[in-house]
């Protein structure tokens, strides 16, 4: 979306307009719901829809363009899900039995099995993440934000996203190494 | 093209990547790291497919409501309304897209949710369809994207404020102990003992919000 459509839209949006909401909900929800859902919310789609509540009751408070906007709706879906986990870290956790377990890797390292990871092997290698570099790795990849712009939703210095980020890919590559040597 | 021998930061922190190759890897320029990273660089693509295509199995809700949305005597009755031709014109695309839209959407899983209202259903079935490169786009015979210099007349008639609703889901059903305990691998006299466990299982309730909106 070019700055001056997304100025029309975002003014639209201010007014009320619902076919600017549809626009930013489809500029953004699917990337919050990606993150959010690889970061492990328990709900995604819900909370998915909780923050854009956020972003559609808060547009007067926001200022800002395109690149500022993607931004602020990371924070914000970022914040609550910090909420959740707070939430959740008061109750007792119980996971739910699946019918399933993923397939390990048969040993294939080709590069046409490491690009048909399943979700539940992608899954895996995040689990080697801290929960920072999770958070950076992500914000970078899902969301598609800039180093500048994981700084200010995570309220860290860029100094720091990039250790972060450097520190996040060696794990995953360390993460890997061991289907690359078994081929 | 780099190479880990070429990564000068590697000495002082202990880390194969520099910045400049951290940020190549991560923008997915091959042509820029070792050949060695190319592994990496394919499991942050299954990292950001994943991301964007999960299956849910609410979405099959949004089928339901794609069926009670496309329902022609419905239909025939709101467009007797007298509705601004553009605000009725982009409600009858979303009408012709929603029923192939939902299914495809189904296996998409993004924002499918029994309670939202039907139009916001459509909003974000082509939404969620449109981000993950579903929906055709103009080059292979979609209807044209929406225009605000047509649709803010029409929809700025009438404002609608965004709401939400928070509701609470009720638990999941309680598993069948007997199949908990082959889960777990437990021989068939350890049911009842299984069969305690999940009865004493604390309740889970599972938040939820609809966020709806009139188009």
């Amino acid at each position: 979306m070019s700055e001056e459509v997304f100025g029309t839209v975002l003014d639209a949006a201010r007014s009320n307009a619902p076919w600017a909401f549809e626009r930013l909900y489809r500029a953004v929800a699917p990337d919050v719901d990606g993150y959010l859902r690889m970061r492990g919310a328990t709900d995604p789609d819900g909370l998915t829809n909780e923050v854009m509540l956020g972003v559609f009751q808060g547009l007067s408070r926001f200022s800002g363009g395109s690149a500022g906007f993607r931004s602020w709706v990371f924070t914000i879906a970022h914040h609550r899900l910090v909420d959740e986990r707070r939430r959740l870290s008061t109750r007792p956790t119980t996971t739910e039995l699946l019918d399933h377990h993923p397939e390990p890797l048969a040993g294939d390292v080709e590069h046409e099995a490491i690009a048909g990871l399943t979700a539940e092997h992608v899954g895996q290698l995040l689990e080697t993440l801290t929960d920072d570099q999770r958070d950076v790795v992500l914000l970078r990849v899902v969301a598609d934000l800039s180093v500048e712009q994981v700084a200010d939703v995570l309220g860290k210095r860029e100094g720091a996203i990039k250790m972060l980020q450097r520190r996040g890919l060696a794990a995953l590559r360390q993460a890997l190494e061991p289907e690359r040597v078994t081929s | 093209m780099s190479s880990p021998r070429d990564y000068p930061d590697e000495m002082t922190t202990g880390l194969p990547f520099d910045d400049q190759t951290a940020e190549n890897i991560l923008r997915g320029r091959r042509a820029a790291v070792d050949q060695v990273d190319d592994t990496l660089i394919d499991a942050l693509g299954a990292m950001r497919r994943h991301a964007a295509t999960t299956v849910q199995p609410d979405a099959a809700l949004l089928h339901v409501f794609a069926e009670g949305v496309d329902d022609p005597a419905q239909h025939a009755a709101s467009e007797q309304r007298g509705q601004h031709p553009a605000a009725a014109g982009r409600r009858g695309r979303i009408r012709r897209l929603l029923r192939p839209v939902a299914v495809r959407v189904a296996a998409l899983g993004l924002m499918a949710k029994a309670a939202l209202a039907a139009t916001a259903v459509a909003a974000a079935a082509l939404g969620g369809a449109g981000a993950a490169g579903i929906l055709p786009g103009q080059t292979n015979g979609a209807p044209p994207a929406q225009d605000p210099s047509t649709d803010v007349p029409a929809e700025t008639e009438e404002p609608q404020d965004p709401t939400g609703t928070r509701t609470e889901r009720p638990d999941p059903p309680p598993q069948d102990p007997a199949w908990v305990a082959r889960r777990l691998c437990l021989p068939a006299e350890r049911v009842p003992e299984v069969a305690a466990a999940v009865a004493a299982l604390p309740p889970r309730p599972r938040h939820a919000a609809t966020l709806t909106w009139r188009s």
